[in-house]
């Protein structure tokens, strides 16, 4: 059966069923999601649970999107997020 | 009647099946895709070996999950997943948000069970990619059969070895456990022990869980404290010290634990009186033994009350349950009540020795001034204190000095540390200095979602 994909920035995320976007990302080993607002370093998931809001991202063109709580789906496309967030919608 | 249970974890679940034996109908609403809170997460869904692997009380949820789904399918009990409950009034209206739509529905009664959150361990570098918790990697393991290879953990507590075991059974032992707890903490918790039958039960599962370590030949190092995260990329060195001496070790993941405490958000957001749990360090909401609140008709259930863990959140969640129905007059009152109630009681044991044996440190609750505490807002102690020196008084007024507990999280993991920081400043105790104030929405909404709300009736 051939695997499902997303689009992380250029790269192809391969998943499995049940894999939110952050779980799929950890496995291929990305970790680093987003810019900070304040400090502007690199920040990944830390709760997975949907409490910490560490891990948002770009998805489909929608800025802070909980990345552990968005199950994987073909095809979307997924950008990490800047620390200026206004400036990446449209 | 119409109820809501707000959770689907074991109290959750179990509060909701003795509802719907006695034909009140139930609208269970949950965050995660699927029912069984992070206890049971994802088992609707994994094989029976994997389950297995896991552990057996992993596997022991199987049966709530299918009484759940006879309950759907007999269409007493609605299950909502994926759902972010962002508000709950006291008028019982209650609101939440699946995929970018809101709906809200008022309700006749309502019984939180939205369980725990992970004590935050503020350590350098704790905020950098990589370093997550022990209960995220614990998700890993059951929604994307994942264990973080070459992980170090770091902390104490008993999700700590449940998890540790857990990455053995993946086939992938982690590196190194790096513990917190010291030998007077052993000591001092077996002074605490005042043995039954549970927590020799406990106690048992626990060595089994240390012995399997020691014959896998993790290395467990214990005593640990002072502990730095430096991270280059996917590569982490931690740097820790051990009687004085400095040591370090690598890592590709790096996983913290500190414990776990209620999950306190909406019952704050409801503006419920919360006393200051010397035990768990940490607020709990006051209720009284069957979870009623001093709100009619609210009640809270589980973990969300105290931590006591699962089997005693199923039993808490039948309290709140039936406390509801003898309040509503769908059940002959005290009878009921007082089994269930004295079989909750008998895990309030073991609880008690797992406080002293791994009770948070100084060195990571009260940190030094470097240490970021506040993660969405990038608040320094540094910063804290020194809001504090100019006249702060207090977790509310901190949020105009320093926005410190006003980003997406909302203070879930910097509140207790906050009060920790001020308390310790001046001189009083966490109860004097209090929590942040917590309105709704308790999750970021947009306001797109609130302006085209959708009312259910
Ligand atoms: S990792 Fe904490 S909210 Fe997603």
């Amino acid at each position: 059966m051939p695997k499902s994909f997303f689009y992380f920035e250029e790269k192809k995320i391969y998943f499995e069923q049940d894999m939110s976007v952050a779980a799929a990302l950890l496995c291929a080993g990305v970790a680093d999601f987003r810019q900070t607002q304040v400090l502007h370093k690199p920040r990944g998931p830390f709760c997975m649970m949907g409490a910490c809001f560490d891990c948002l991202l770009v998805i489909d063109g929608m800025v802070n999107q909980q990345g552990c709580m968005r199950l994987a789906k073909q095809g979307i496309k997924v950008k990490r997020q800047t620390s200026n967030v206004l400036s990446e919608i449209n | 009647m119409r109820v809501a249970v707000i959770g689907a974890g074991p109290a959750g679940i179990s509060a909701s099946l003795a509802l719907v034996a006695r034909s009140v109908h139930v609208t269970m609403l949950d965050e995660q895709p699927s029912a069984g809170g992070q206890i049971y997460r994802n088992l609707a869904n994994v094989s029976a070996e994997q389950a297995q692997r896991l552990g057996s009380d992993y596997v022991i949820g199987k049966s709530l999950l299918k009484q759940l789904e006879q309950a759907i399918d007999n269409k007493i009990l609605t299950s909502v997943s994926r759902a972010s409950v962002w508000s709950v009034t006291e008028e019982k209206e209650v609101s939440w948000s699946i995929d970018g739509r809101s709906y809200c529905q008022k309700f006749d009664a309502i019984i939180l069970a939205t369980g725990s959150i992970e004590r935050a361990m503020p350590i350098d570098g704790w905020t950098n990619p990589g370093v997550i918790t022990v209960g995220a990697a614990q998700i890993l393991i059951k929604t994307a059969r994942y264990s973080p290879p070459s992980s170090v953990l770091v902390g104490s507590g008993p999700l700590f070895y449940l998890v540790a075991c857990q990455m053995l059974e993946m086939g992938n032992p982690p590196k190194a456990l790096l513990e917190t707890q010291n030998n007077t903490d052993l000591l001092k918790a077996f002074i605490h022990l005042r043995p039954n039958l549970t927590s020799l039960l406990y106690l048992a599962k626990g060595l089994v869980m240390l012995a399997k370590l020691r014959f896998a030949g993790v290395k467990r190092i214990k005593a640990v404290r002072d502990v730095r995260i430096k991270s280059k990329g996917n590569a982490h060195i931690i740097e820790f010290s051990k009687v004085g001496t400095k040591r370090q070790i690598e890592a590709e993941t790096v996983l913290l634990h500190a414990g776990v405490h209620p999950n306190i958000q909406i019952t704050q957001a409801l503006g419920l009186k919360h006393d200051w749990s010397q035990e768990n360090h940490c607020f709990e909401p006051r209720t009284d033994k069957f979870g009623r609140t001093s709100l009619k008709n609210i009640f809270v259930a589980g973990d969300g009350i105290k931590i006591l863990g699962a089997d005693a959140a199923k039993i808490s969640g039948k309290c709140a349950a039936l406390a509801l129905l003898a309040d509503n007059g769908f059940l002959n009152a005290k009878a009921d009540l007082s089994r269930p109630y004295r079989l909750h009681q008998k895990y309030v044991q073991i609880r008690k020795f797992l406080d002293v044996l791994y009770a948070p440190k100084d060195w990571y609750s009260c940190p030094t001034n470097n240490i970021v505490i506040c993660r969405c807002e990038e608040v320094t102690a540094g910063k804290i204190r020194e809001a504090v020196k100019i006249g702060c008084l207090g977790p509310n007024q901190l949020k105009a000095y320093s926005r410190c507990g006003m980003g997406n999280c909302q203070g879930r993991y910097c509140g207790n540390i906050v009060i920790n920081l001020i308390s310790e400043m001046v001189g009083q105790t966490p109860e004097e200095t209090g929590y942040f104030r917590i309105r709704s929405p308790i999750k970021p909404v947009s306001l797109a979602e609130v302006a085209n709300l959708e009312t259910i009736i």
